[in-house]
């Protein structure tokens, strides 16, 4: 989890790039204009930088530098409507499809989650649970669509994905999808895979 | 772009309610300054006229000044409208708060309400190996509702109404009003149904 603050910014990054959220890469034009497009998808048109900046953020509150961590939020919010608290953790490979996401509370994230905007995880004040400032606990390779809300102190598997507009107030074992409000959870069937080739003759 | 922006100003001029002056004042004239200052005070109609000049410095390929329009519109509106997608005249986004991403058409007079959007979806949900680049059809006077998502390649007719928090991946015909998860359409023939329209939706 303490990682080098350079290799989570890397890592991010790649992970932009291994999701999907850059261009094909076509092979007719150089490698200068290609690197060159990558960029501009990633750091000019994405959010990746709202990335950086908690990366930055974490890393100045960790050293316990005073007003670094302040700017960079104070960036985040104008910019990208980023809010991540100061006690979240999330592991390497964090995706931010388009900024505006609320993450606040004792939230820990694994590794490789790509996360839509209008997305919050955070606390609840349940009749049932009642407060806690644990929030959520997601896996790796989560992926959670637009406007979901994971509330309160649920942990969530690895694999999951979690719909559009889901509200997940429950845990959600590995390798399930969450859709609805509130979320109920549902194997994940396998992708779709190619045909297997259908031999001639007997 | 000129055209364009006429028309998304005749309707941001509609919705603000300032009336044409009396005698004289009431013809139809190039420039109406009450209306304009009142449409750029009140709605976000400079994050559209911004879009379309982004738009206009997009065709003639300007390099950097696209970006600074969509990083000014960010900031003060959290409006997202990317480079493809092609929007008709009459674009209405009536408080901000809006992401339009990959190669999305959308007709004449649409209006957008707050964190709404138009988009992709993700490689991982398609079993593709890159995310699927082509967005969704949206025809004339189509109404997305505040929260509304409509995501994939997928067609939406003439006069439709999206409601709040729905979520849309199916086609829709023309002259419909769609909600839930997955939005589907409602059947107005049904007093209960149409009741739930006017109360929800007009």
């Amino acid at each position: 989890m303490s990682d080098n603050v350079w290799n989570e910014i890397r890592s991010d990054y790649d992970a932009y790039y291994n999701q999907g959220f850059s261009w094909l890469p076509d092979p007719s034009k150089s490698e200068i204009k290609r690197r060159w497009e990558r960029l501009d998808s990633i750091v000019l048109r994405g959010a990746w930088p709202a990335v950086v900046c908690f990366r930055v953020k974490k890393w100045a509150w960790r050293k316990g530098i005073p007003l670094l961590p302040f700017l960079c939020d104070t960036l985040n919010r104008i910019f990208w409507g980023v809010l991540i608290a100061d006690h979240v953790r999330i592991d390497r490979g964090l995706c931010l499809a388009h900024g505006y996401v609320v993450i606040d509370g004792g939230v820990t994230i694994g590794k490789n989650c790509s996360i839509n905007p209008y997305v919050t995880i955070g606390l609840s004040n349940s009749s049932k649970v009642g407060f806690s400032l644990r929030g959520p606990t997601l896996g790796d390779n989560v992926y959670i669509g637009t406007g979901a809300k994971i509330l309160g102190p649920v942990t969530i598997g690895n694999d999951v994905k979690i719909g559009a507009n889901a509200v997940v107030i429950s845990d959600i074992p590995d390798g399930h999808t969450a859709v609805g409000a509130p979320a109920r959870a549902i194997p994940q069937k396998p992708l779709p895979t190619r045909k297997r080739r259908q031999r001639g003759g007997a | 772009m000129f055209e364009n922006v006429r028309e998304d100003f005749n309707v941001y001029a509609n919705l603000t309610g300032v009336k044409r002056g009396r005698g004289i004042l009431a013809a139809p004239r190039l420039f109406d300054a009450r209306r304009f200052i009142a449409a750029l005070w009140m709605f976000p109609f400079s994050a559209v006229v911004l879009y379309r000049f982004k738009r206009w410095l997009h065709d003639r390929h300007v390099p950097i000044l696209p970006r600074l329009c969509d990083w000014v519109n960010i900031m003060m509106w959290q409006v997202q409208i990317a480079d493809n997608a092609t929007i008709g005249p009459g674009l209405c986004i009536s408080h901000g708060e809006v992401i339009i991403a990959g190669e999305v058409k959308v007709g004449r007079n649409c209006t957008f309400n707050p964190f709404s959007g138009c988009g992709l979806i993700h490689k991982r949900n398609i079993g593709h190996p890159w995310q699927g680049l082509v967005g969704p059809t949206l025809g004339d006077n189509v109404f997305v509702g505040v929260g509304a998502r409509i995501m994939g390649p997928i067609t939406i007719g003439d006069n439709v109404r999206i409601g709040a928090n729905s979520i849309v991946i199916h086609d829709i015909p023309k002259d419909t009003v769609v909600v839930g998860i997955p939005a589907r359409p409602l059947d107005l023939e049904d007093p209960e149904q149409r009741a739930l329209v006017q109360d929800v939706i007009d």
